[in-house]
């Protein structure tokens, strides 16, 4: 019994001067896989260690040092995106109309597909090029994402980085669901489009 | 008469047709719109298209972001020295 408790002390202390080797760069994939901003992960990492150095007075032991580490890192992430400096730069959107507009006729033209961007029959396309292979449309959504705006990547990153699901998801971004909907959908149909001519018409 | 309940009932754009595909994927649809999609489905190509493209979507960005897991990033040697000695100072 004894020694248990002394194995779990030891083993829940802080150990500062081992975090770099420890932690750092496992850290820094984890801020640059939800901000995709390199320099922003870096500062956000050793922000990470600051903090804990000054609270490390409150580090109870109760965790284990990396999960506190990283509690404190999902914070930063989370003030960042909350931050009204980030809220600030982010670009808005165009209103739906226009930008449906782009893809549709008015309702009242019939509300088609206009001609030039009607989806193509992707099997066709597929079978007559020998480059569209798995690595190659992992590289094309790579760069199709890099091209939506940042308020609608984010929906991506929540869902498949984080797997909230779509009541977290609108919490977290402080918008209605049938806004999430309109949302994903918009994402995808720019996506689609993107794809179309970045991987199939290399 | 058989026109207004075809306006009234059946009825969808485009545009509509594709956002109930989302939706279709995302959560569920009610028994009206499953009826109404399908409908649109049977008559317009690029839709049934669009349909099918949304499912290979999809899949690939679950796997895009499920093998964009492996650690990719570094901090470079100076940068992680610079770090060391922040950390040091601070301790």
């Amino acid at each position: 019994m004894m020694s248990e408790n002394t194995g779990v002390m030891k083993e829940n202390t802080l150990e500062p001067s081992l975090w770099i080797s420890r932690y750092a760069d496992a850290m820094l994939n984890f801020a640059f896989r939800r901000t995709s901003d390199l320099t922003l992960s870096e500062d956000l990492v050793q922000e990470t260690f600051l903090s804990a150095l000054k609270a490390r007075d409150n580090f109870k032991g109760n965790s284990q040092e990396k999960t506190w580490l990283y509690a404190i890192l999902e914070n930063k992430i989370t003030d960042h995106f909350r931050s009204s400096n980030y809220r600030f730069q982010k670009q808005k959107l165009a209103i739906d109309e226009v930008f449906f507009s782009h893809y549709f006729e008015s309702k009242e033209q019939g509300g088609h597909w206009h001609e030039d961007q009607k989806p193509k029959n992707w099997e066709n396309l597929a079978e007559d090029d020998p480059t569209t292979d798995g690595e190659a449309l992992s590289n094309a959504i790579e760069n199709c994402l890099k091209k939506l705006p940042q308020k609608l990547a984010r929906i991506f990153i929540l869902k498949h980085v984080e797997a909230y699901n779509s009541e977290k998801i609108c919490k977290e971004l402080d918008i209605t669901s049938s806004n999430y909907w309109v949302m994903i959908h918009r994402a995808k149909l720019q996506l689609r489009a993107c794809l179309e001519t970045n991987w199939f018409e290399l | 008469m058989k026109l207004n309940l075809y306006q009234k009932y059946l009825r969808l754009t485009c545009q509509e047709a594709t956002l109930l595909i989302t939706k279709r994927q995302e959560t569920s649809l009610t028994p009206q719109e499953k009826l109404k999609l399908r409908f649109h489905l049977s008559l317009c190509i690029p839709c049934t298209r669009f349909a099918k493209q949304m499912v290979i979507l999809e899949d690939s960005i679950a796997r895009f972001f499920k093998s964009s897991t492996n650690p990719t990033q570094q901090f470079s040697a100076k940068k992680k020295a610079d770090l060391e000695k922040i950390i040091d100072q601070n301790s």
